[in-house]
């Protein structure tokens, strides 16, 4: 998919690409991603909406060979992420927010399925930030390690060994 | 990059690579063929389930701002682009308007080849030959001409008296050839009283700057305007030296067509100085004219007595007397009529001097491909001046800037990582 969305991107660095295939590749990945970095799915409307904004403005100024346009979509969403959490730093000593259930409580199952996917929903929301983030960068959104290594402005070696070491502590919170 | 991350870069246990390789297996849809597959694959499938979908209110929001281009969204004022083919016309003007001050500056300074440090009418009591010598009596090139004095009577003049000096001639500002305007008399400068005509002995050091090769027509020009004027050339002296040189001359022209004979010397060369002295020579016209005609009383008288004498000692005496007064006669009007000469005929030392870098005023050629050249040269380092100039302006600048934004965007990064470690 990437790889299409690539050709859809004119040869020169400057030519304009196809945003709406774009978009819908890659929206509701995208919302996930923000979901699991500001862990507010009000604030993560905003985000993406944001994210997807800011990208079609900046349309001209992607470079193909800095990377994928997926990579450069996630990229200006995870900045996005990041200026909503310090903004909501900033605010915090005078509102807090309650914790959005659906995303930070796990949920109370009754089956096997459901206290499965309570147990994976717990690990998921105690692990790091950091953790977190490539997770959904991984298992969400599907990017390649370069990929990811593109958003998160690391080596790719680097972000290889970054999402092995999230997927084991994954693994071992849900076993 | 930490510590840890940078030993990441550079070593991986193969069981690392054997479980990344099993993962982008299971993502890429391959069927398990492990249990760490399997286990992966489980995983996957479990967190994708627990991956929030978008709300249909969201969806919908994104799809009209992807169809009408986010234009409802936020409708800003953009300013137009800067590109470099619509800055060129904009930096072209201002590079042209920093080569115009700075050869304008050049030419006020006196540092340009072809400029130069024009015209000073000097009004000063000195002779002439003190006045060119000396010179420091000058005053600025915007100063007009001397205007010559009226005096209440004789008794109240003064030989040395010094006329006052009134704006007629104006500089050009910032023209190559950096001359005046054709001199040009104020009304009062010819005009004299009525009741006492002033005699006025006047006197001017002209300096003229000429290309080379040309000092011949300059000079040829000098003699025919002193001839035009009705005036004679006292003495000369040339001497040049390749296309280079001087000369020297001493005019004298009448008085009443002194300034239209500066007006043409003047349109020769470049004027680089120009001195101007009168001398009011009424008291001693007005002293020798009075014992002049005391003289000639005086003879009459002895004349008359003469005719009247009746011994031999009387006559001799008389005659005695006579011839006396006769040797005062001529020597009185010797006086009177160098006295008159030096009113009548103005004193002009010119002095040509032919340099290179000179580019000589349409009196004396044409703009020679050779000036042409020259100017050329002069433009193309005048505009290297402004290029060096704006480099040691621009990219200390230019360099604080980078390093600002720089900083800007590292500390940005920085605090956005930072934000995601508190979340």
């Amino acid at each position: 998919m990437s790889e299409t969305l690539t050709m859809a991107f004119a040869p020169s660095h400057t030519a304009t690409f196809e945003f709406e295939a774009l978009y819908r590749s890659c929206a509701d990945e995208l919302y996930g991603y923000v979901v699991s970095l500001v862990r507010d799915r009000a604030a993560a409307e905003d985000v993406t909406a944001l994210a997807f904004e800011r990208a079609y403005r900046r349309r001209r100024r992607f470079d193909p060979r800095k990377g994928t346009p997926r990579q450069w979509l996630y990229a200006i969403a995870r900045n996005a992420a990041l200026d909503e959490l310090r903004r909501r730093k900033r605010t915090e000593s005078l509102l807090v927010d309650p914790a959005d259930p659906d995303v930070a409580e796990p949920f109370a199952g009754e089956d096997d399925d459901a206290d499965r996917r309570a147990t994976v929903r717990a690990a998921l929301a105690g692990l790091e930030p950091r953790d977190r983030e490539l997770i959904s960068l991984k298992f969400h959104a599907g990017l390649t390690n370069a990929e990811i290594a593109g958003v998160l402005g690391v080596s790719e070696s680097n972000a290889g060994t970054r999402v092995h070491r999230a997927v084991t502590k994954l693994r071992e919170a849900c076993s | 990059m930490n510590r840890r991350d940078r030993n990441d870069d550079v070593t991986r246990d193969p069981r690392v690579e054997a479980e990344l390789a099993a993962l982008e297996a299971v993502l890429a849809g391959d069927p398990p063929t492990g249990e760490l597959e399997a286990e992966l694959a489980a995983l996957v499938r479990e967190v994708r389930e627990e991956t929030p979908s978008m709300p249909l209110a969201l969806r919908e929001r994104l799809d009209r701002s992807v169809a009408d281009g986010f234009a409802a969204r936020r409708r800003r004022v953009r300013l137009p682009k800067l590109t470099l083919g619509r800055m060129l016309p904009v930096l072209g003007g201002l590079a042209a308007v920093l080569i115009a001050v700075v050869v304008a500056a050049g030419q006020l300074s006196g540092g340009g080849s072809d400029s130069s440090k024009i015209d000073v009418f000097s009004q000063n009591s000195a002779s002439p030959s003190e006045s060119a010598a000396g010179g420091s009596a000058s005053i600025a090139t915007d100063e007009g001409p001397p205007e010559l004095q009226k005096r209440p009577g004789p008794g109240a003049a003064s030989d040395s008296a010094a006329a006052t000096a009134t704006p007629s001639a104006k500089v050009p500002q910032g023209s190559s050839g950096g001359t005046i305007e054709p001199y040009s008399a104020s009304p009062s400068a010819k005009t004299q009283s009525l009741a006492q005509p002033r005699k006025v002995e006047r006197a001017v050091d002209l300096s003229l700057r000429v290309g080379p090769g040309k000092l011949q027509d300059a000079s040829d020009g000098v003699v025919r305007v002193t001839q035009g004027v009705g005036g004679y050339v006292q003495d000369s002296q040339v001497s040049a030296q390749g296309s280079t040189g001087s000369a020297d001359f001493t005019l004298r022209v009448p008085t009443a067509k002194l300034d239209e004979a500066i007006a043409k010397l003047s349109k020769l060369g470049h004027v680089s100085t120009l001195n101007q002295s009168s001398k009011d020579i009424t008291a001693s016209f007005t002293s020798v004219g009075e014992k002049l005609s005391d003289a000639r009383a005086e003879r009459k008288a002895l004349v008359s007595a003469l005719g009247k004498a009746q011994t031999s000692g009387e006559i001799a005496s008389l005659r005695e007397r006579i011839r006396a007064n006769r040797s005062e006669l001529a020597a009185l009007k010797g006086q009177l009529n160098r006295l008159r000469g030096k009113a009548d005929q103005a004193t002009i030392l010119v002095t040509v001097e032919s340099q290179r870098g000179v580019v000589t005023p349409g009196a004396t050629g044409g703009w020679t491909p050779g000036d042409a050249a020259r100017d050329a040269l002069r433009v193309l380092e005048v505009a290297a001046g402004v290029v060096i100039v704006a480099a040691a302006a621009l990219v200390p600048l230019g360099i604080v800037v980078l390093l600002a934004v720089l900083i800007g965007r590292s500390t940005r990064r920085r605090r956005r990582e930072h934000a995601l470690d508190t979340a």
